[in-house]
């Protein structure tokens, strides 16, 4: 069965960086946000700024792809690498201020990683596959797999593949080793197996591996022989540097802003950029804690 | 599918030891309740892990394991102890990347280099690990996925369940009329997933077969279920249909049942709802009353004593139901009972309303 990618969206607080303005000027920004009319209703206030994100994507998707005829076969996936960090450590200052005894209830499910995706699922009425992946940076990949397995079965006719990335505190840490760029962004794909509504890519293979031998990296890229084929275009997010011809390695700074969900800012933008002769996209990540992904795309 | 029994295979840690790189001091911490939370979940997902692949005849297999996956079901809830973190910006983001480290750490001492899978999920983190590594080899991206779970108690976990107001006050009795929460527990359980092809070249014991299993949302409240049960019921039904059975086809229920009162009306209307008259006569494991509520491990474990239950007959007794009567007129039963049973359904809930359920079965040689 053929899967595609449909469709993309992708919100992002760009902060005052040049830089980052130019590469994300296909990207809705959050400070554009109305408020009133993406968080309609009360009880939001105390709801942690990654679902109202999360929220607004959804619904923009949900509505420009006409999901909402078909919602029972729809399923939701979310990918996230540090997305509930403020969550945890604003329970841990009420445990702190009240004592385990007098802990706001209302924080405590925000703890969980998964409530995001059960929350959105509750606003926008989705009970099929609901599920939260956290496993670095390469979640992304791993979602979109996931998500293929259950089109695959038969089980949902379409998946939406959720990635965030949000401003931390302990990004300062980042920031001093890595010259990492603070900002935010959200972005959702959506996946199907339906050839009659809008198709950007064919997904033809993802795969995600365990780093168990240093070299693997370097075997792996010198398996792609990426010098003679030229109908592949490669990216590659890490920090291992590539003097290959066509592989684009990713803006190191941009990559390390956006962890798991640099992909969508890639797809998004690299078009403009991939000679007219390649025909399959080509997308490496690797994570320094272990592990390294790839998913191969057909345009 | 092989299992492992969590604290099981004790007399073997010894021998375990000579293929990994953890020294003797480790394994006495094992079981020593006075370590750290971020100690406990790293001994219990290795220990685990290591029993498992043990019990798979794969510990050793270092060329198998390197296109082996592993799936953690969890509730991702290992904060640190030391309350130092709050003003630490560095120990903040240790505090993130652990649940991610420990997956690093298991997968680079024992050779796994399949792809590595953190389910934050919380209750039914085992279900899903499961149901995905199903999902993993049916595709044949690869012949075996260690799937499971792992959590912890600590003070964090305390504070969550005590706001909610859903801790026992006495101890878990599931489904019964004056249940009054839960009682939470700790562990983790693993079984290795193979495809049979694989299971009969290697010419290894098959313990149970994953027959199908489904994975679903009730959409409803972030903290409460849907007391009708209706996506539930949907749920067991789609898996049932899933293993190409029927609900008469269902010999054993190993159900969520924490205790709380809105999961078992929950749960119980479901089950209703998908057998019909059936539902006072079908054998039911409540299996949380005696082992506790051990969060993203709960459903690992309960598929351990499915696995178990299917091999030796024996269905595990519901704990603490003496002085109280079931309010759903439900088949449990205080002792361990022999049954000849081919087929379990177990069922597993979570925050957000995640549903996921497995069916197991008796493998026919």
């Amino acid at each position: 069965m053929k899967i595609f990618i449909n469709d993309i969206i992708t919100y992002s607080n760009t902060g005052s960086n040049s830089i980052t303005v130019d590469y994300l000027r296909n990207s809705n920004l959050i400070e554009n946000l109305s408020e009133q009319k993406a968080l309609q209703g009360r009880g939001f206030r105390q709801i942690p700024q990654i679902y109202k994100i999360f929220h607004v994507v959804v619904n923009d998707l949900i509505k420009k792809n006409e999901l909402n005829k078909c919602l029972d076969n729809v399923g939701l996936i979310s990918a996230y690498e540090y997305a509930n960090l403020d969550s945890n450590i604003d329970f841990e200052y009420e445990i702190m201020k009240y004592g385990v005894s007098m802990v706001n209830p209302i924080k405590a499910p925000f703890t969980v990683c998964n409530s995001c995706a059960g929350w959105l699922a509750i606003k926008n009425r989705l009970q099929n596959i609901n599920l939260t992946v956290s496993s670095g940076r390469t979640s992304l990949l791993s979602a979109i797999k996931i998500a293929t397995h259950y089109i695959n079965s038969g089980r949902i006719d379409y998946c939406m593949v959720l990635s965030a990335n949000l401003n931390h505190g302990c990004y300062k840490i980042i920031d001093e080793q890595d010259s990492f760029m603070k900002g935010e962004f959200a972005s959702a794909i959506l996946i199907s197996n339906n050839s009659n509504i809008n198709r950007i890519y064919e997904i033809e293979s993802v795969t995600v591996n365990a780093l168990v031998e240093d070299n693997e990296i370097n075997s792996i890229i010198n398996s792609l022989s990426v010098n003679e084929d030229t109908s592949s275009y490669n990216l590659f997010d890490g920090k291992v540097i590539i003097d290959k011809t066509n592989i684009h390695s990713v803006d190191e700074k941009l990559s390390n802003r956006y962890q798991c969900c640099y992909l969508p800012v890639l797809l998004q933008n690299i078009e403009s950029n991939i000679p007219k002769s390649c025909i399959h996209i080509r997308y490496l990540v690797y994570d320094s804690i272990g592990s390294i992904g790839s998913l191969t795309l057909k345009k | 599918m092989n299992f492992v029994v969590p604290n099981g295979l004790k007399n073997n840690y010894k021998e375990l030891h000579s293929v990994s790189l953890i020294s003797d001091d480790w394994y006495n911490e094992c079981d020593s309740r006075n370590i750290s939370s971020e100690k406990r979940i790293t001994n219990y997902i290795l220990l685990g892990v290591m029993e498992a692949l043990e019990d798979a005849k794969l510990l050793s297999n270092r060329e198998i394991l390197k296109n082996t996956c592993l799936y953690i079901g969890s509730s991702k809830n290992y904060l640190f102890e030391d309350k130092d973190f709050i003003n630490n910006e560095a120990l903040k983001m240790d505090m993130q990347l652990y649940p991610l480290n420990i997956l690093t750490v298991v997968s680079k001492q024992l050779g796994i280099g399949g792809e590595n899978l953190l389910l934050p999920v919380a209750c039914s983190g085992g279900n899903v690990a499961i149901s995905l590594a199903e999902k993993q080899i049916k595709s044949e991206a690869t012949d075996i996925v260690i799937a499971g779970g792992a959590d912890i108690f600590n003070e964090t976990c305390y504070a969550i369940f005590s706001s909610l107001g859903i801790l026992s006050e006495k101890t878990s009795s599931p489904f019964m009329k004056n249940r009054d929460g839960i009682t939470i527990g700790e562990g983790a359980g693993f079984v290795v997933v193979e495809s049979l092809e694989s299971a009969k070249k290697r010419g290894v014991k098959i313990l149970a077969e994953v027959l199908g299993s489904t994975l679903s949302c009730d959409a409803f409240h972030l903290t409460t279920p849907n007391p009708e049960g209706t996506e539930a019921a949907n749920a067991m039904k789609c898996a049932i249909e899933s293993a190409h059975l029927t609900p008469d086809g269902i010999d054993c229920i190993s159900p969520h049942a924490t205790g709380t009162v809105t999961n078992d009306l929950q749960e119980a209307n479901a089950i209703k709802a998908v057998f019909g008259k059936r539902s006072s006569d079908i054998l039911i494991s409540a299996t949380k009353s005696s082992l506790g509520h051990c969060l993203g491990a709960a459903s690992a474990i309960e598929a351990v004593l499915a696995t178990l239950s299917l091999e030796y007959g024996l269905v595990p007794e519901t704990l603490n139901m003496y002085d109280d009567i079931c309010e759903f007129e439900f088949n449990l039963y205080h002792y361990p009972t022999n049954h000849k049973i081919n087929t379990i359904l177990s069922n597993s809930f979570a925050f957000g309303g995640n549903i996921c359920c497995v069916i197991f079965g008796k493998y026919e040689r």
